[in-house]
């Protein structure tokens, strides 16, 4: 590498470092030295907060109990039936719920248990949506990682006079433990952060979050900073306890497959096993195949039903009205724009983040921390992250006047994390054998880059790119907060026509919004589809 | 060929990176002050509450022939409610914002101690037809320009259907009949809902107060932050019952709709006097004070009293006004007898603490 090369890393990589202080560290700063400063522990231990946060705790805990009981028992039978079908892909819908906007999720909810007067506008409704919504998660976690268990294992527990306890024993719990634990802190970490479901579902006191209580502090009625602040104290709390679940959980899961892969396997003895396992499963007709595909579809699409209710024909009459079509056209430009801007800008900064950290040979450490680093803004909520932002810049922008600005920095923060995830693993070791070919041939690092490791990479950027633009039409924290009439996004707009109870107006906007992201989440896949069979 | 493609993916990396730092300077150079356009028309900054400006609403009417009429124009900043047009005008003043608004239209009485802090005093100046006004609407440096009371509206097909018994006061909100068929809206957010907490919290007394709260909870359907949506709900039948004003009956008179009553209460009603103010340290020039100051004064003026009825929904606060047909038999805030309610911030701010606390989390 060139010495010209590697000060454009550098720059790079510093830039990269300035605006993750700029976008994620200021702001935190920002919001802890207020805490710190403007705090006691009367305003900490006001009874109305501290009756928000009981709730919270209350729902979030219910919301994870009910998620993970059913989603580990679905998880299990649906695991175990993947191994005896080709059902890749059916298992890939039980993710279809995270690419759903809350927003959507919640008036698919409303339009779905609107007639009953006992569940709507309770905290039953907001558990509720949060299991269906969650459930999925568990159901997909959980069988990835039951499917993965081999079959051969099983058969010699059996074989060895072991009872069926024996096997999820000594077989299936060890693969699944730190999966599920994954499951559950992120559902949990989901529950805690909940904000339109609760604030549409729940309407309104008594069945308010943590989340909700600081929008209403912030936004609406009374402006109350540091009652807000006090709520935020308590969220980042009581969130820090999922994310270090997840981040714990996950590190376990490395490990233990690392253990796994060093493990000295008896290839004598598992050809014996697989030509009896083999034996055993040959037997699988064509309509057992059919069984189990339609039965693992049955379970996916008892967990959808609810998101399809926003496809009324109620939601096709609004349509026909002028005004509310000019409303839609601004909204999907400003939103189309803010999805693009904030993809583009976090595709780019994890790819450059990450391409420039290789080049820069840090040692184990270095990277780990960088891993943790990029990982943070994961862990705290986005009313947070926007409080902070608000505090931090609140002298240059005008939060009541809107900030498009802000609306990127915040959704940059969101989704930063997620891209950063998904491009380490490609783009964190490069092709040390291509590459020595290709400079012992004469060419830059650059040239090399590109005629060896671009190629492949187009498709997994895209990938991410779309996977995020399409998150960010329905992200609503964010907007919620920095939005207003000049930066009119569809969630916000969503958002404005239920509180003014429009119903058909509102499941047009968020017919639009499912089909907007669902096409988006199908052009991930296709793109990620496309990354394997090219890999294959 | 290589040199082609080393050009494509750098010109495409810094092309995004640079699209996107470009917005960045853009929006975050964008203060409001830089949209104005200071030409040889002086401009009013008036901020209000959203429905104020709609196409329904009072302002769309008053703002076009004022502009004319003055010569100048006027510049609105909107709020989803009163109480964030509050919140708004706070930001702007901690944030030493120079471009404030000069007039803040649409505040209450019982917003009012908390706006007085942010208004310009009258001193020596009375806006024209202001002492003509009953003493009740009068409060030195607060313009009303439309009064009305407050009471539960109820939509009888609705209640027969439900075999909902109607209530004449407020511990009757508590019967188990009434279970999740009344709307309020939500105190923190929406004045009308601050409005009925006081009103409770004067008729019942503090003690009785927190436990009515703490029952009520399991009475309402839900709390919307706005009158507009907690109304929206009920002409949708979600509930038979709504917090709102006496003369919203009006509305549903001229409508033909004769299912929807005011419930007159045994303990008396609450009202709510709508007004506007000046805001201090907001003038570059004294044109526009005098503009503002005439804008006050247009408010109160026969025009627009005239105009209250019918696109407010509410009565106007001079007694010189003929009133729609649709008013006769609806009993004026001045026939009611009336609640009153607690008018200093202190008061105001316990009663919520208090409500907050009985209110509580969870269903």
């Amino acid at each position: 590498m060139s010495q010209v090369e590697r000060l454009v890393f550098s720059l790079i990589l510093g830039f990269c470092c300035l605006m993750g202080l700029v976008c994620f560290g200021v702001p935190i700063f920002a919001w802890l030295t207020d805490a710190a400063w403007e705090l006691n522990s009367t305003r900490l231990l006001d009874p109305s907060i501290l009756a928000i946060t009981r709730f919270t705790i209350w729902q979030m805990l219910w919301s994870t109990l009910i998620s993970t009981g059913i989603g580990l028992a679905l998880g299990l039978i649906v695991g175990r039936w993947a191994t005896q079908a080709r059902s890749g892909g059916l298992l890939s819908g039980f993710l279809v719920p995270l690419a759903v906007p809350t927003l959507v999720s919640a008036l698919g909810w409303m339009s779905f248990i609107g007639q009953s007067y006992g569940i709507l506008y309770t905290q039953k409704a907001v558990i509720l949506a949060h299991c269906f919504y969650n459930i999925p998660l568990v159901v997909y976690w959980v069988a990835q990682a039951r499917r993965s268990v081999r079959p051969q294992l099983l058969f010699a527990v059996r074989s060895l006079g072991g009872s069926a306890w024996d096997e999820w024993r000594v077989v299936v719990w060890p693969k699944i433990k730190w999966p599920l634990w994954s499951a559950v802190a992120q559902t949990a970490s989901f529950c805690a952060m909940s904000f339109a479901l609760v604030l549409i579902l729940g309407g309104g006191p008594p069945v308010q979050s943590l989340e909700t209580e600081v929008f209403y502090r912030l936004r609406f009625g009374e402006y109350d900073p540091a009652g807000a602040l006090s709520c935020a104290v308590w969220e980042f709390l009581l969130t820090l306890f999922p994310w270090a679940g997840v981040i714990f959980a996950e590190s376990q899961r490395r490990k233990e497959e690392e253990k796994l892969g060093a493990q000295f396997i008896n290839h004598d003895l598992v050809s014996v096993i697989d030509v009896k396992t083999k034996m055993r499963f040959s037997l699988s007709s064509n309509l057992r195949q059919f069984g189990i595909l339609f039965g693992i579809g049955s379970i996916l699409l008892f967990f959808l039903v609810p998101y399809f209710f926003v496809l009324s024909p109620g939601a096709f009459y609004a349509f026909r009205d002028r005004e509310f079509l000019r409303q839609l056209w601004s909204s999907l430009c400003v939103s189309l724009g803010i999805a693009f801007l904030t993809s583009s800008f976090v595709s780019s900064m994890s790819a450059g983040l990450i391409l420039s950290l290789r080049s820069s040979h840090l040692n184990k450490k270095g990277r780990a921390m960088i891993q943790f680093l990029a990982a943070a803004p994961g862990g705290v909520s986005v009313l947070i992250l926007a409080l902070g932002v608000w505090i931090a810049y609140g002298k240059w922008i005008d939060p009541f006047e809107g900030s498009l600005s802000a609306i990127v920095v915040i959704q940059s923060c969101i989704f930063f994390p997620l891209a950063f995830r998904f491009m380490w693993p490609l783009l964190s070791h490069e092709d040390q054998i291509s590459y020595q070919a290709a400079w012992s041939l004469g060419a830059s690092w650059w040239d090399a880059f590109l005629e060896t490791e671009w190629p492949q990479l187009r498709i997994p950027l895209l990938a991410i790119w779309s996977g995020i633009f399409g998150a960010c039409l329905g992200e609503v924290a964010g907007v919620s907060l920095f939005g207003s009439s000049k930066w009119m996004t569809l969630s916000l707009l969503l958002t404005h026509k239920m509180q003014h109870y429009r119903f058909e107006e509102a499941q047009a906007i968020a017919a639009l919004l499912f089909l907007l992201s669902m096409s988006s989440m199908g052009m991930a896949l296709y793109f990620w589809s496309l990354q394997r069979k090219q890999s294959q | 060929m290589r040199r082609t493609r080393k050009f494509a993916f750098f010109s495409l990396f810094f092309s995004v990176l640079l699209l996107c730092i470009l917005f960045f300077l853009r929006t975050s150079a964008e203060k409001p002050e830089q949209d104005f356009k200071t030409g040889p028309m002086p401009e009013l900054i008036l901020s209000t509450y959203q429905s104020w400006v709609g196409e329904e609403g009072l302002g769309s009417l008053v703002i076009p022939v004022f502009e004319k009429r003055f010569q100048c124009k006027i510049r609105v900043m909107t709020s989803p409610d009163g109480g964030s047009l509050l919140s708004r005008l706070e930001m702007d003043f901690r944030r030493s914002q120079s471009k404030k608004p000069h007039v803040v239209v649409g505040i209450d009485q019982y917003l009012w101690p908390r706006a007085q802090s942010y208004s310009e005093g009258w001193k020596d100046w009375r806006p024209f037809g202001y002492s003509d006004l009953t003493s009740q609407y009068r409060i030195d440096g607060f313009l009303p320009y439309s009064v009305g009371t407050l009471t539960f509206l109820a939509d009888s097909h609705v209640l027969n259907s439900r075999h909902v018994p109607t209530p004449h006061s407020l511990l009757d909100l508590l019967r188990p009949e009434l279970s999740r068929q009344l709307i309020l809206e939500d105190p923190r957010t929406s004045t009308p809902g601050l409005v009925f907490i006081l009103y409770s919290f004067t008729v019942l007394g503090e003690a009785q107060a927190f436990s009515f709260w703490h029952k009520l909870r399991d009475q309402w359907l839900t709390l919307p932050q706005s009158w507009d949506a907690a109304y929206s709900m009920f002409l949708r039948q979600q509930a038979p019952l709504v917090w709102s004003y006496f003369s919203s009956q009006a509305f549903h008179q001229s409508q033909g709709q004769a299912q929807y009553q005011a419930l007159v209460f045994t303990e008396g009603h609450p009202i709510q006097i709508e007004g506007a103010f000046l805001v201090r340290d907001s003038w570059s020039s004294m044109r526009e004070k005098e503009l503002a100051q005439k804008f006050l004064e247009y408010l109160l003026s026969p025009e627009v009293q005239g105009k209250v009825p019918q696109k407010n929904w509410m009565f106007p606060v001079r007694n010189d006004v003929a009133l729609p047909s649709s008013f006769q038999g609806i009993p004026n805030p001045l026939s009611v007898p009336t609640v009153s309610l607690p008018l200093d911030q202190k008061s105001i701010q316990r009663v919520l603490v208090l409500w907050r606390e009985a209110v509580g989390a969870g269903r």
